[in-house]
């Protein structure tokens, strides 16, 4: 009896041994795998910097240059119809400017967004796709009767910008149509497209390569809203489908129920 | 046979001892009832050996044997975070004292408690395995042997599941002295191991202050998550 006693509590020591090294080897890879996607964060932060930094001085930069040329040119002509002249010409670079800079910001931070909304921001992203007359969009959103937090939004847009990039310069497809719905305790947002699309292996292992810059930040995101990401084919075979899952707040489940 | 009865009385002086020098990494009330149960022990041990008590050894049997089960269960009950384990163990206690009472009742010339003692054997290996499943159900990432709890139980395993067999045969068979001899000669044995036991129990720190090993990597677990947060 002593002796199976001792084994007992022996084979119980082990087998708690064994059970923490395992949990902390899982730690452990959950753990490179969240500085691999810092690191694709920094990475993808910085890049977007040297962008708006290379608009700036590529484009920005060169127009206020020449407006100043003209400005200076006044200083030396008298001439009052060549004065005219190039005040107009400065005006309209100014204005050029002005119009390129505002681009710049509403891209940094569309103020649609933030006044009106995601649905609404949504709306006007597609919206200046499709213009384009080149793809084909559209948008639904079926319950977003009342707005989620500001901080969400801002990320949920940036996800679904993102993944609208990724559609435009790698899948060429023809249209694009994003809805939205819920149900009790779940947010939704799709993204159909009849292009070259990914499924959720392909995700998966481009997320833990070392590219897929925009995949991984996407991944991140969607790690702060405890949110999850689908790619699949639809079973028609005819186009793909990117499922956003998001939970839902619970002002908003409250909010509904007193509705209700 | 008397160096071991010796030497056992010893171990259990030599733990009490011990106790009040590291009191300040015992002062969990379960240490104390451990604590009161090895000053109870001692007292037993000594008036044993006295003649005078020699007729009332059933009496001072049966009341160490409650006194050894309230123990072992009230340790074991504040050290269960399981409220349907607490309440198992409160039910059985219960009917524990009711069996006693009988024993106490009916058999008052009986030379030792065999059947309470037996009961009382069971009862705290049922619990003390319960004791070790409600660990390895446990997710955190302390090693169970760093609890000073775990000492103090494998103690009560070891000593209760030795001398259940003993009690029991002392009740059921007709031993000769020899045999008796050997018997408690095997007891004295088995509580100088449950002594060592409980002293490692009272020695060792409590576990919040030795190195989990998980704390490192939790530590930079957080950091990044932080940072991460400030990027996006």
């Amino acid at each position: 009896m002593l002796s199976l006693t001792i084994g007992l509590i022996v084979f119980i020591i082990f087998h708690q041994r064994k059970v923490i090294r395992y949990q902390l080897t899982l730690q452990k890879m959950e753990e490179a795998q969240q500085n691999i996607l810092l690191n694709a964060s920094i990475r993808y932060q910085e890049e977007e910097r040297q962008r708006l930094a290379a608009d700036l001085h590529d484009d920005a930069g060169p127009l206020l240059a020449t407006a100043r040329l003209y400005l200076n040119e006044n200083l030396v002509t008298l001439e009052r119809a060549t004065q005219l002249q190039h005040i107009k010409a400065a005006k309209s670079i100014i204005d050029d400017a002005i119009h390129l800079i505002r681009n710049i910001s509403h891209s940094l931070m569309p103020p649609t967004l933030k006044n009106f909304g995601l649905e609404s921001a949504v709306n006007d992203l597609l919206h200046k796709i499709g213009g384009a007359g080149t793809i084909s969009t559209s948008c639904r959103f079926h319950d977003y009767h009342n707005r989620i937090k500001t901080d969400t939004e801002q990320i949920v847009f940036r996800i679904i910008q993102e993944l609208i990039n990724n559609i435009l310069k790698h899948s060429n497809s023809t249209f694009i149509h994003v809805t939205q719905n819920t149900n009790t305790d779940k947010f939704f947002i799709r993204i159909h497209h009849d292009g070259n699309g990914l499924t959720q292996p392909d995700f998966d292992t481009l997320t833990k390569s070392s590219g897929g810059l925009g995949l991984k930040n996407i991944s991140s995101r969607l790690k702060v809203l405890f949110g999850k990401i689908l790619f699949e084919k639809d079973l028609s075979q005819t186009y793909y489908k990117i499922t956003i899952e998001l939970p839902k707040e619970e002002e908003n489940i409250l909010m509904e129920k007193v509705a209700m | 046979m008397q160096l071991l009865k010796i030497t056992s009385s010893l171990s259990t002086l030599l733990l009490i001892i011990f106790y009040i020098i590291f009191s300040k990494r015992n002062k969990d009330k379960k240490f104390w009832v451990i604590f009161l149960y090895c000053l109870c022990s001692l007292i037993l041990d000594i008036l044993i050996h006295l003649s005078k008590f020699q007729p009332y050894k059933f009496f001072l049997y049966s009341f160490f044997t409650l006194i050894e089960y309230t123990s072992f269960s009230y340790f074991l009950l504040l050290t269960y975070k399981e409220k349907s384990y607490k309440w198992l163990l409160i039910l059985c206690t219960i009917l524990f004292y009711m069996v006693m009472l009988y024993s106490i009742v009916h058999e008052p010339n009986g030379e030792f408690d065999n059947l309470t003692s037996s009961i009382a054997g069971l009862l705290v290996i049922i619990f003390c395995i319960l004791f070790f499943y409600e660990q390895l159900q446990d997710t955190k990432t302390n090693f169970i042997y760093s609890s000073k709890s775990f000492w103090i139980v494998s103690g009560c395993l070891i000593y209760t599941s030795t001398t259940l067999f003993l009690f029991v045969s002392v009740g059921l068979f007709k031993l000769s002295n020899n045999q008796e001899e050997s018997v408690w000669m095997l007891n004295n044995f088995i509580n100088i191991i449950k002594n060592i036991l409980f002293g490692i129990a009272f020695y060792k720190l409590p576990p919040t202050l030795v190195d989990s090993l998980s704390d490192k990597s939790k530590d930079s677990l957080t950091g990044s998550a932080k940072a991460f947060n400030q990027y996006l």
